[in-house]
């Protein structure tokens, strides 16, 4: 019975399914979080009565064939790099960016690694980092006596010192780019890391062509939508289910050849 | 003798095989631009005595559905669903295949690609995008532009989406992956001559999508299987298998009994 394992992959890609949704959920309010979707494909046909064929000397041939599919496979789950919603926050080391970038950050065996959340720190040396403590890409150190910082939407970075009147300038937000954001790879912690897929990154300031603007004050939200995923999760349980029947049924159909002569 | 047994087999062989579709389309009930598969049987008549015939039942082909399905929104830029007649063309490196979904994205060269990574054809040769543009627009008849500036006042057209339409859609070869392939063409040599015959050839090979093909962007095509006819399909399949079955042991019945009456009377 081929339908036995055919509604075994369509569980399995349902189940899939449903660890996606289940991890879109748990970072419904998770900063700079980017829904996931599986995608799947069909598998393999096989071939019964081949289309094409001859079907008699004077060459009339058959106009289709008996293509028997084998079930469904996962091919993969991507991204969607659609924009969060711009969430408010009275801290004014919170920056969000509007449009496509990432922010860069060092991580601490030298690599880099790119990141939408921008819920930026200060550490003991003065320099931005990342909650995490990983500094941020150009480096940026706040002198101990600032009062004020202020990011505007170019990037630029400026504080406000006791005793001037003009604000100083301390230094550039800098944006990476990729030409394929979807082939980048996460690795946890709201950071992602560049592959072969996504491309070399392509830096630039916040504002210049193809890259968003900052808004500082701002936290972008996690694009996750609560009601397609809850409906997504209707739909992906009723299709396992279903899947289920399907092997019950085939179950009946051979327990009514083994039951035969009874 | 054993005739009826054998009809009754036939009858089963292809009841199997249609639960074997049944479970393909339950399983593809997910799959963006998957078609409703369905079995389609037809009698197959011998002679059994003069004015007798008997028929046996035989599986021919498989039909595809090619309704469209559902459109779903998935907030993709890249995600492209053909309203009416149509498909996308790829450039795999067996040749180029047909498909409806529309899950595509750039790779690391700029390219518009497949998730397997092969190309997407717009007048025959694959889609690049220059990194340092803009966001990307998909027009409703397909044409494919960027923006140059960020106020959105420079529009370059970077090309138009080959979609394909055919004379005879259930001619093509699934092949997996969620393409197909206009089967016989270069991909059968031999039967060159009987594949323009056989498959619609692409009407037009650049074809734009008339009044009644749209591109939809942002949206992908769901696949068209209702799991709510399938379910039913498959009561009925498990239901006939089971008559069929209980018809085959009463014929089993009827012949240990005539054996038996016929050597206890001898």
């Amino acid at each position: 019975m081929r339908s036995l394992t055919t509604a075994a992959t369509g569980m399995l890609a349902q189940q899939l399914n449903v660890e996606v949704i289940s991890n879109n959920i748990a970072n419904a309010s998770t900063t700079g979080f980017k829904r996931q979707r599986a995608e799947f494909a069909d598998l393999l046909y096989q071939d019964q009565r081949r289309v094409g064929t001859q079907s008699s000397d004077s060459g009339t041939i058959v106009p289709a064939g008996i293509q028997i599919g084998i079930g469904v496979k996962p091919v993969s789950v991507y991204r969607i790099n659609e924009q969060g919603n711009l969430q408010p926050t009275d801290d004014p080391l919170s920056i969000a960016i509007k449009g496509r970038g990432y922010l860069q950050v060092t991580m601490p065996d030298g690599t880099t690694a790119y990141t939408r959340d921008g819920q930026l720190k200060v550490d003991d040396t003065g320099q931005l980092t990342t909650a995490d403590g990983f500094p941020i890409v150009p480096g940026i150190t706040i002198p101990a006596d600032a009062t004020g910082i202020s990011f505007n939407a170019d990037g630029q970075v400026e504080v406000t010192i006791p005793g001037q009147v003009n604000a100083q300038l301390l230094g550039q937000v800098q944006l990476a780019n990729f030409i394929n954001p979807a082939g980048l790879d996460a690795v946890g912690d709201n950071l992602l890391v560049e592959t072969q897929a996504s491309g070399a990154p392509i830096t630039g300031n916040p504002g210049d062509v193809g890259f968003g603007n900052i808004q500082q004050n701002f936290l972008e939200t996690s694009n996750v939508n609560m009601v397609s995923e809850m409906t997504d999760l209707i739909t992906a349980q009723r299709n396992y289910e279903m899947n289920s029947k399907v092997v019950q049924a085939s179950d009946d159909m051979m327990s009514t050849v083994v039951n035969m002569r009874s | 003798m054993e005739t009826p047994t054998y009809i009754a087999l036939s009858r089963q062989m292809v009841l199997q095989r249609q639960m074997d579709v049944v479970a393909n389309n339950l399983a593809n009930a997910n799959t963006p631009g998957f078609k409703t598969e369905e079995l389609v049987s037809s009698e197959y008549k011998i002679k059994a005595g003069r004015p007798l015939k008997l028929s046996y039942v035989q599986d021919f082909a498989t039909a595809r559905d090619f309704r469209d399905g559902p459109l779903k929104p998935t907030g993709n830029d890249l995600d492209l669903a053909i309203q009416g007649d149509g498909f996308f063309v790829v450039q795999t490196p067996q040749g180029n295949r047909y498909t409806r979904m529309g899950r595509f994205q750039l790779d690391a060269d700029g390219q518009i690609v497949t998730s397997q990574g092969y190309p997407v054809l717009a007048g025959g040769a694959p889609i690049v995008i220059n990194p340092d543009d803009g966001p990307i627009n998909v027009a409703e008849d397909g044409s494919i532009s960027t923006d140059r500036a960020r106020d959105g006042t420079q529009q370059q057209v970077v090309g138009r989406l080959d979609i394909v339409s055919f004379a005879d859609r259930n001619a093509m070869v699934p092949e997996g992956e969620n393409l197909f392939s206009a089967a016989n063409q270069a991909a059968r040599p031999v039967n060159t001559d009987l594949g323009t015959a056989n498959v619609g050839l692409p009407v037009d090979g650049t074809a734009t999508p008339g009044s009644s093909t749209k591109i939809m962007r942002g949206m992908l095509e769901d696949s068209n299987v209702t799991t709510i006819t399938e379910m039913t399909n498959m009561i009925q399949v498990t239901r006939n298998y089971q008559s069929t079955q209980n018809f085959l042991d009463t014929e089993h019945q009827r012949l240990m009994k005539a054996i038996d009456q016929i050597s206890t009377s001898s």
